[in-house]
C-alpha cells in the first residue's frame, strides 16, 4: 500500500486525496459521456479515420477575386486564420448557427434555459457581420470600401504526385459597404 | 535564510523551464493571436465543455476581446508575471495567478480558433507550484507528471482500442488533409513532397503510425519508475516535432510541460516514499 501514490496522499492530505479522487471521477465520466473537458483533451486525436478518403476540403476568403494567402505567416498566424476561416464557412453553410446552436436544441427541452445559454455561449448575429474585415485585417490585408468578399470551398484529392483541384463552390458573397 | 546547492540547482533548472513558457508565450504574442490581437473579433464557437462553458457565462473572454486597453494589459501582465517567476519559482502566488491567465487565454483562443488544438501544457506546467509547502509541491508535481503519462499513454491507448491500427490506410486518411492551405496557395516544397509520398504510400505512413503510437505508448514505463523520465520526455518530444514536420502541429505550448520530466529526480520535487 505504501507504494500507492493515492495511498501516501492520503496519508499526507485528505483534502488533496478528495480532490484527486473527484478530478479522476470527472475525468472518467467525461470520457465515458464522450465529451472533450479542457483538461482532458488529445486523447482520441487521430484514433479515429472519419473521412476513410484522401480527399480533402478546405476554404479561402477572396478579395475582389484576389485570395487571400494565409501559409507564409508563423505557425499559430496560419492556424488561426485557416482553421477560423474554416469555421466561419460552416457557419455560413449552417445558416449562420455555429455547432453549439445545434446541440443546445438537441440536448435541453427547456426553452428558457435554451435561450439562457445560446445568449451566452454563441456569438451574436450582427456582431459577425464584422467578422470578415477582422479576418483580413489579422492577414495583412485591406478591404476598400465597395469590394467584393467571397467565400470559396475547395475540394481537393491528393494523387501520387500532385493535389487536383477536384471542385469549387462559392458559399457566400457580400459587398463590403 | 541558507540554500543548499541542490536547492540553487533546482531554481536554476526551473529558471530554465519558465524560460521556454516564457518563450512559447512570447510566440504567441509575435504570431499574431495573443489577447490583443484577438480584439474585436467577435466570431467564436465553443465545443461541448464545462470548462470552456462556464467562462464564456461568466462572460470573461467576452469582456477581455472587447475591451482593448484589457487584452493589451493582459498581454503585458502575463510576460511581468513570468519575468517575476522566473527570478523566483517559488511564489506560489504568481503560479496560481499565471495559471489562471493562461487558461482564460486558451480557452478564448481555442474558442476562436474553432477548432480544439492540443498544445496546453503552457498552463498546466504551474500545477506543482501553486504549493508554498515544499512536501506539498513534491504530491503536486507526482499527481501532475501522473497526469502527464496518462495523457500519452491513454493517448495510444484509444488508438489502439479504435482500431486505428487495423487499417494500413488509416495514417495516409488523416495525412491528407493536414497541408490542403499549401496546396491551394502554391506554396509546396519539402514537407508537402513527404505528405504526398505519406498519403500515396499506405505502408509508410503506417510503418510511421505504429511509431507514434509506440512512443506515446512508451510512457507507461513511467508509472512503475522515475529512472526513465528523461528518455520519455524525449521521446515525447520527437513524437511532437515528427507532428510538426510531418502533420503542421507545432508543439508550440506543450515544450514546457513535457520538460517537466526532466525534472522528475530532484531532490526538491521528488516526494520521498516514507
Amino acid at each position: 500500500m505504501e507504494r500507492l501514490f493515492l495511498y501516501r496522499l492520503l496519508k499526507h492530505s485528505k483534502w488533496g486525496f478528495a480532490f484527486t479522487i473527484i478530478f479522476m471521477l470527472c475525468y472518467a465520466l467525461t470520457y465515458y459521456k464522450k465529451m472533450d473537458m479542457i483538461f482532458f483533451p488529445y486523447n482520441s486525436m487521430y484514433a479515429i479515420d472519419f473521412t476513410k478518403t484522401e480527399s480533402t476540403t478546405t476554404y479561402a476568403m477572396k478579395i475582389n477575386s484576389v485570395p487571400v494567402r494565409i501559409t507564409e505567416k508563423l505557425y499559430w498566424k496560419k492556424d488561426m486564420l485557416e482553421t477560423s476561416l474554416n469555421g466561419y464557412c460552416r457557419y455560413l453553410k449552417n445558416g449562420k448557427h455555429v455547432f453549439l446552436f445545434d446541440y443546445v436544441h438537441y440536448r435541453f427541452s427547456n426553452e428558457q434555459l435554451q435561450q439562457w445559454l445560446l445568449s451566452n455561449l454563441t456569438p451574436v448575429e450582427k456582431a459577425v457581420e464584422n467578422w470578415p474585415a477582422w479576418y483580413a485585417a489579422m492577414a495583412g490585408y485591406s478591404i476598400p470600401g465597395g469590394a467584393t468578399i467571397e467565400f470559396v470551398q475547395y475540394d481537393l484529392v491528393l494523387d501520387k504526385d500532385r493535389a487536383l483541384l477536384k471542385d469549387s463552390i462559392g458559399i457566400y458573397k457580400i459587398i463590403q459597404p | 535564510m541558507q540554500f543548499t546547492i541542490s536547492h540553487i540547482s533546482l531554481i536554476n533548472k526551473l529558471r530554465v523551464l519558465f524560460c521556454v513558457v516564457l518563450l512559447e508565450w512570447l510566440l504567441f504574442i509575435f504570431s499574431g493571436v495573443s489577447f490583443s490581437f484577438l480584439h474585436g473579433n467577435q466570431f467564436f464557437s465553443l465545443e461541448v465543455d464545462p470548462v470552456s462553458w462556464f467562462f464564456y457565462l461568466l462572460h470573461i473572454p467576452q469582456f477581455i476581446i472587447t475591451h482593448q486597453w484589457i487584452s493589451v494589459s493582459l498581454d503585458i501582465l502575463i510576460v511581468l508575471l513570468l519575468l517575476l517567476f522566473i527570478r523566483n519559482p517559488f511564489i506560489n502566488q504568481i503560479a496560481i495567478l499565471l495559471f489562471i491567465l493562461l487558461l482564460i487565454f486558451y480557452i478564448t483562443l481555442m474558442s476562436h480558433l474553432i477548432h480544439r488544438n492540443y498544445q496546453f501544457g503552457f498552463f498546466l506546467v504551474f500545477i506543482p507550484f501553486f504549493f508554498h509547502k515544499e512536501i506539498n509541491r513534491k504530491y503536486a508535481f507526482t499527481a501532475t507528471r501522473y497526469f502527464l503519462l496518462f495523457f500519452y499513454v491513454s493517448a495510444a491507448f484509444l488508438k489502439l482500442t479504435n482500431g486505428a491500427l487495423s487499417d494500413p490506410a488509416h495514417f495516409s486518411h488523416l495525412a491528407s488533409g493536414q497541408f490542403t492551405p499549401y496546396f491551394l496557395e502554391g506554396n509546396t516544397g519539402l514537407r508537402t513532397s513527404v505528405n504526398l509520398y505519406l498519403v500515396s504510400h499506405h505502408a509508410f505512413g503506417y510503418m510511421l503510425f505504429i511509431i507514434s503510437v509506440i512512443l506515446e505508448f512508451v510512457t507507461v514505463v513511467g508509472f512503475f519508475s522515475r529512472r526513465f523520465d528523461k528518455w520519455i520526455a524525449l521521446f515525447l518530444l520527437l513524437f511532437h516535432f515528427a507532428n510538426w514536420f510531418l502533420m503542421d502541429i507545432a508543439p508550440i505550448g506543450q515544450i514546457a510541460f513535457i520538460s517537466l520530466l526532466f525534472l522528475s529526480r530532484e531532490p526538491g520535487l521528488k516526494e520521498i516514499k516514507t
